[in-house]
């Protein structure tokens, strides 16, 4: 099973770009005002 | 104020128009390619004694060309468009699109070439040999860069959920492509595989599980995410719950792949460890269906009317349906049963016809009109007519392959007081055919169906002409 | 400033076109000064569609580089050139499409609170997700044998798990390593020591195992269980966050009933908005129906109904007449009308409410204190009981010493004892607040659980102020009738509530109210005087009201609580006595506390006849008539030494040393000026069937309480025996520890629900 010694690392690694990317999503105020973005794509064309 | 916009600028809605009538033109010649091989089962002489239609040559292609041609173009083209239209600007560069669309059609023609000659690199899904795999990359690459540079351009600093759901499709499937890829090169149309052995079959199953994952899945619920609350008319049922869905998605799908190695020689624990984590996956699953079809509550008597959102609904409905289908199939004691059956055909069926093809029908019969101009398309009734055929389809083809699955299953492990066994296999395969038949007359009425689609798309886009849409004046600024 | 008011004035909103005015609702954006970010309010944004028509119409204004309206939270974000517009052309244009708009003041005070909650649900998420990602990691070494799974695969496995375990390490255990950093720099024990300690040891082990393993410490990690029981606490704080959140969600609703703007008049007479912290004493402000009154002050043109049930727990609509007072926090209901402030901010009685009910949800409740003390030696305690553990099982098995003793300290997380008392009290307040009931010191909710005699000081928290008329006699030279049809046209068109009850009573007894009457005039203090026009065109002045303004004598003791005189020049032709009235649901209520129990008296300052009176009709066996400050402190005392525990039910004014004499006090009434009340609990309107469930709804809060407490100390004490023993793995040891929170939580939440009035309590007896 030599190759989990390449999956598992990626895994983690990917684990940690997600992590990342929740972060991100959350510093720069992408969850701050929920319910409104869901509607707001009705609004334009 | 020197930033300020100089002129109106529009959307880039070309490559979105390309890549939809593609999408329907390849979703027939796939479904062809399916009609085909199931009659072959059916009917051997269907085979012609060639090679080039032999069925183990025209099995890939038919799921490449329904996967990668059908999927793909509409993958491409509800994410051009969903992208421009939520971030309100033009994508991120023209030659990047032109170039992801032209690419990716050279890479179908290549497939539809090589795979009945025989060229094949032997992994499910992963077939195309080494110089197409590059292509692949390459177009991969343009469309990552096109995507997210968009989404960096973008004018309204909300990233709706839609486009993280696709931006998870496109970085997971170039990761997934470039680790199973991995080849040496023997020539030109030759090359073997990075790995070997188990290593090789493990490698298969994390990429083959999470092209599942991630391009049958987490691509088609962007689609999902924009084209259902667009089509209700209505916002999506819990945005929060959206959100939520996607991170736990993305979170537990990775390694659900060995489920499909079950009593292989693949180690135990990994084996025990794909079928837990199939079993975690129906929770996020079943959260963003419910989220889907509860869009629509409130509205349901536009089902009622309204075609084009009962393909969309529907499409949920099996979604639903295969999601709790596919842990149980995990578990190992089921899957003793259901592994190397019809039943896996048919599971995999019911996801690709019911959901990702119910999905991208309706997403297409959104967009059409929409991008030639027109109100609708050019005719509704016929609309309602692909609908039934459809579903009427799958329901057979996957009625049929249920039964066919699980009485193979039980011939096969039905012994006699002795300790022999008591059919033979080919005794298996014969008491399969009116199911077979069954199969393809399904197949059939389906691929009818999208027929049908591409001769009114073809009407609506002649009757109407491609328009350029404006988007909305927002200054460069904030 | 200069120019804005040469360009012309027709624009209501130039007010804010001053860089002083729009700072209060803007801000300057970080690189380029002359670009600010508003935000307004826009009350009828209701829809999605709204929102997009206001986007369409300011967007297209030059100089606005921006706008986001969101109708969740009714709010308009503007960009703009200060350079090329200004507020007021946008204001007028919002104005113009139909959505007129007021500035947000307190935008940027974005409360802690939220994101107090907000980062909690983030460490927690991410707890969560390395948690089940760790699991999977661990999961393998449970499943599988040792000729299964290789060694080296195993100590992958570990690396792995270790680096899914520094996240939670790092963020999502924060909270609870720096707040045992920070009690421990205070060299104090705090609750989150033990944990600390806990989380500590479990990784520095695991760490141990998975980089150097062999030691004494062995080669078994801990990371599923360290990020289980990470998470559970976790869960744990969220939820307690949230739940107090909810409590301060009902105060924070209060106060953010003041209006953002008003419409002031100013030097040259115009209505001119203003932001409603510029508000002075004296200004006049024009409040449209439907608009909350911005200070306190008199009505100085117009007759309205006014809802004041914010601030009296009254839902009938109140009638101002031109020289009534308005409060702050108000609603004008009908008409439009002119009001002079008098008070703003700091002086307002709204203010003064807003503040008690601040004050009373950070204050701790005695028994809480007793937690807390309690909470010092228990902490001792739980470090010797981790220490023993060590000791115990160091020399037969080093490591599961070390884990027994993490198990001790996470299963001892006093989560569930200090949450105890604090979760049920404050869902209790929360629950008062909501139904009227203002709780000054929490303490009150445990007083009044204990109590057994209850003595109203005022015979007005019992009867309804002068709703009862009577004709007590009347001119023998005029008819009956005629005297009533007088009244009533005379009364029609007052507010006055004592010119209504006339009205009212004069209807019942089928008065016409149109006789032909001129110069109608309402006097503020005094009553209404106009002049009758009889058929022969002869003018009679006519005058209803007080003896002073009716300029009669006063007389003595007629039974009555106030008389009206309809005069005639000096002639009275009638005279009305007005009484109290039983409250409707006072008997009710009464002889439920009696049959619960409780020893009723009644001592009030009014006459012996009326409160005897009083009494007898609702059943009260203990009234005493006259009584000053000092009797009633006497008789408050004398119950006192017969054991009794008092609560005092009044109006919670100037009976200071009776009110401190009590066990406790309800302050109850409409009006009741809220400042000077000293009760430890205000009852909003006049509602006399409040008490009982009120005494109800505390005394199951206090049983609540204490089965909460049981249950933490039951829980510790079976779970720090098993933990010492070595029975309880640490993730187990986690779960228990936030199942207990939860359960305590949840127990409280029970409080949440409040039948109010006494009917409820009747059907809940029956």
């Amino acid at each position: 099973m030599e190759i989990a010694f390449l999956l598992i690392p990626l895994a983690v690694m990917l684990v940690f770009v997600i992590l990342g990317g929740l972060w991100w999503a959350i510093q720069t105020g992408q969850f701050e005002d929920l319910e409104e973005e869901g509607s707001r794509i009705l609004e334009q064309d | 104020m020197q930033n300020a916009t100089v002129k109106a600028a529009t959307y880039n809605d070309t490559v979105v128009r390309q890549f939809s009538i593609m999408a329907v033109v390849w979703g027939v010649v796939g479904t062809l390619m399916g009609v085909i091989i199931a009659s072959q089962l059916v009917w051997p002489e269907l085979n012609l004694g060639l090679p080039f239609t032999s069925f183990g040559r025209l099995r890939p292609l038919h799921t490449n060309a329904v996967i990668f041609a059908f999927g793909g173009c509409a993958l491409f083209a509800t994410s051009y468009y969903v992208v421009q239209r939520t971030c309100q600007t033009r994508l991120f560069s023209d030659k990047l699109s032109a170039f992801t669309f032209w690419g990716w059609q050279a890479v179908i023609v290549a497939a539809a070439i090589s795979l009945p000659l025989g060229y094949t690199q032997g992994k499910e899904y992963g077939e195309l040999e080494w110089p197409i795999d590059i292509l692949i990359a390459l177009v991969w690459i343009a469309y990552a860069i096109n995507f997210f540079g968009t989404i960096g351009i973008r004018k309204v600093k909300h990233i709706y959920v839609a486009n993280w759901f696709y931006g998870a499709f496109i970085l997971a499937v170039a990761l997934l492509h470039i680790v199973e890829s991995a080849a040496i090169p023997a020539g030109w149309m030759k090359s073997y595989s990075a790995y070997a052995g188990v290593q090789d079959a493990m490698v298969q199953w994390w990429y083959g599980h999470n092209a599942v994952g991630f391009f049958l899945t987490a691509g088609f619920l962007g689609m999902m995410y924009y084209f259902v609350p667009k089509q209700a008319e209505r916002p999506v049922y819990s945005y929060s719950l959206s959100i939520v869905h996607f991170w736990a998605l993305i979170f537990t799908y990775m390694w659900a792949g060995p489920h499909h190695l079950h009593y292989t020689a693949l180690p135990d624990w990994t084996q025990s460890l794909g079928m837990v984590l199939s079993l975690i996956l129906f929770a996020p699953s079943w959260g963003g269906m419910i989220n889907g079809i509860m869009t629509l509550s409130g509205a349901w008597h536009k089902l009622r009317t309204d075609p084009i959102l009962r393909f969309l609904i529907v499409s949920l409905s099996f979604y639903g349906m295969s999601t709790f289908e596919g842990p149980m199939m995990a578990i190992k004691t089921v899957n003793a049963l259901s592994h190397y059956t019809d039943w896996t055909v048919g599971h995999v069926h019911s996801g690709a016809l019911g959901w990702v093809g119910f999905v991208s029908i309706g997403s297409l019969y959104f967009l059409i009109p929409r991008l030639f101009g027109q109100k609708q398309m050019y005719s509704v009734k016929a609309i309602e007519v692909h609908f039934w055929m459809a579903t009427i389809g799958v329901v057979l083809y996957i009625a049929a392959l249920w039964i066919s699955g699980v009485m193979e299953g039980l011939m096969w492990r039905a012994m006699n007081a002795d300790g022999t066994l008591a059919y033979t296999f080919v005794e298996s395969v014969k008491a399969k055919f009116p199911y077979y038949f069954t199969r393809a007359l399904g197949g059939f009425l389906y691929m009818t169906g999208l027929i049908i689609m591409l001769w009114n798309t073809i009407k609506t886009a002649t009757s109407g002409k491609p328009v350029t849409v404006d988007v909305p004046a927002v200054v460069a600024h904030a | 400033m200069t120019d804005s008011l040469t360009a012309g004035n027709t624009n209501p909103w130039q007010g804010l076109d001053v860089q002083s005015e729009w700072e209060r609702f803007s801000q300057r954006h970080t690189q380029e000064p002359d670009i600010w970010t508003s935000h307004v309010w826009v009350d009828n944004m209701h829809c999605a569609a709204c929102s997009g028509r206001i986007e369409q119409s300011v967007k297209q204004m030059h100089g606005v580089l921006g706008v986001h309206a969101s109708a969740a939270s009714k709010r308009v974000k503007v960009i703009w050139d200060a350079n090329v517009v200004h507020p007021s052309q946008w204001f007028a244009n919002l104005n113009a499409i139909g959505y007129p708009a007021l500035p947000v003041n307190e935008y940027h005070a974005v409360t802690d609170r939220t994101r107090d909650q907000r980062k909690m649900l983030w460490r927690l998420v991410v707890a969560v997700f390395c948690m089940m990602q760790v699991m999977m990691y661990a999961y393998p070494t449970y499943v599988s044998d040792s000729n299964d799974i290789t060694p080296d695969m195993i100590q992958l496995l570990k690396w792995a798990s270790w680096l899914l375990t520094l996240p939670v390490m790092l963020f999502s255990s924060t909270p609870f390593l720096s707040q045992a950093w920070l009690s421990l720099r205070q060299r104090q024990l705090g609750m989150d020591v033990p944990v600390a300690l806990g989380i500590i040891v479990a990784f520095v082990i695991s760490t141990l195992a998975t980089f150097a393993p062999g030691g004494w410490w062995g080669d078994v990690t801990y990371y599923d269980s360290l990020t289980m029981f990470v998470s559970f606490l976790l869960c744990g704080r969220w939820l307690d966050v949230k739940l107090r959140n909810r409590t301060a969600g009902a105060l924070e609703n209060m106060m953010r009933r003041l209006p953002h703007a008003v419409l002031k008049k100013n030097e040259a007479g115009e209505w001119v908005q203003i932001a409603a912290s510029n508000i002075d004493v004296g200004d006049v402000l024009y409040v449209r129906p439907g608009e909350v009154f911005a200070a306190d002050g008199k009505l100085i043109a117009g007759n309205t109904s006014v809802d004041e049930s914010m601030l009296t727990g009254e839902s009938e609509p109140v009638l101002k007449s031109t020289g009534a007072q308005v409060i702050a926090g108000s609603g004008n209901l009908t008409s439009v009308v002119e009001m002079q402030v008098q008070q703003v901010g700091e002086g307002t009685q709204y203010h003064a409410l807003v503040n008690l009910m601040a004050s009373a949800s950070t204050e701790k409740p005695g028994i809480a204190l007793l937690a807390d003390k309690v909470a010092q030696p228990f902490l001792w305690g739980v470090l010797l009981a981790a220490l023993f553990a060590v000791i115990f099982w160091w020399t037969t098995d080093p490591v599961k010493a070390v884990m027994s003793a993490v198990a001790v300290l996470v299963v001892t997380c006093p989560c569930a004892l200090s949450l105890a008392t604090p979760a049920a009290m404050l869902a209790s307040a929360g629950t008062f607040a909501k139904g009227g009931v203002l709780i000054r010191r929490l303490q009150a909710i445990q007083a009044l659980s204990e109590i057994d005699t209850i003595v109203f000081d005022k015979t007005g928290t019992l009867t309804e102020n002068l709703q009862q008329v009577v004709l007590l006699d009347s001119h023998p030279d005029w008819n009956s009738t005629l005297l009533l049809n007088l009244t009533a046209t005379i009364s029609r068109d007052s507010l006055h509530p004592v010119a209504k009850a006339l009205y009212t009573f004069a209807k019942k007894e089928n008065a016409a109210e149109h006789l032909p009457m001129q110069d109608w005039q309402e006097i503020v203090g005094g009553g209404i005087s106009a002049t009758l026009v009889t058929q022969d065109q002869q003018s009679i002045a006519l005058k209803l009201g007080n003896a002073s303004f009716c300029e009669v004598h006063t007389e003595a003791d007629a039974g009555v609580q106030r008389l009206v005189y309809l005069v005639a020049g000096h002639t009275v032709l009638a005279r009305f006595g007005l009484s109290e009235q039983t409250k409707p649901q006072a008997k009710a209520a009464i002889s439920q506390l009696i049959s619960q129990g409780y020893e009723i008296q009644l001592l009030s300052g009014d006459r012996i006849a009326a409160v005897k009176n009083l009494a007898a009709k609702l059943g009260i066996q203990v009234a005493l008539g006259l009584q000053k400050a000092e009797n009633k402190l006497q008789n408050v005392k004398a119950l006192q030494q017969q054991g009794r525990k008092v609560l005092m039910v009044g109006d919670g004014l100037n009976d200071g040393p009776v009110i401190a004499a009590a066990h406790t006090s309800i302050a109850m009434g409409t009006g009741v000026p809220l400042t000077q009340a000293q009760a430890d609990m205000v009852v909003m309107g006049n509602d006399i069937g409040v008490l009982v469930s009120l005494i109800s709804h505390c005394k199951k809060t206090i049983l609540i309480v204490k089965q909460n407490l049981l249950w933490a100390a039951l829980y510790n004490a079976a779970g720090v025996p098993l933990a010492i023993m070595g029975l309880l793995p640490a993730w187990l040891a986690g779960l228990g520890m936030a199942a207990s929170s939860l359960l305590v939580l949840l127990n409280a939440l029970r409080l949440t629900k409040w039948q109010k009035g006494v009917l409820a309590e009747r059907a809940k007896v029956a």
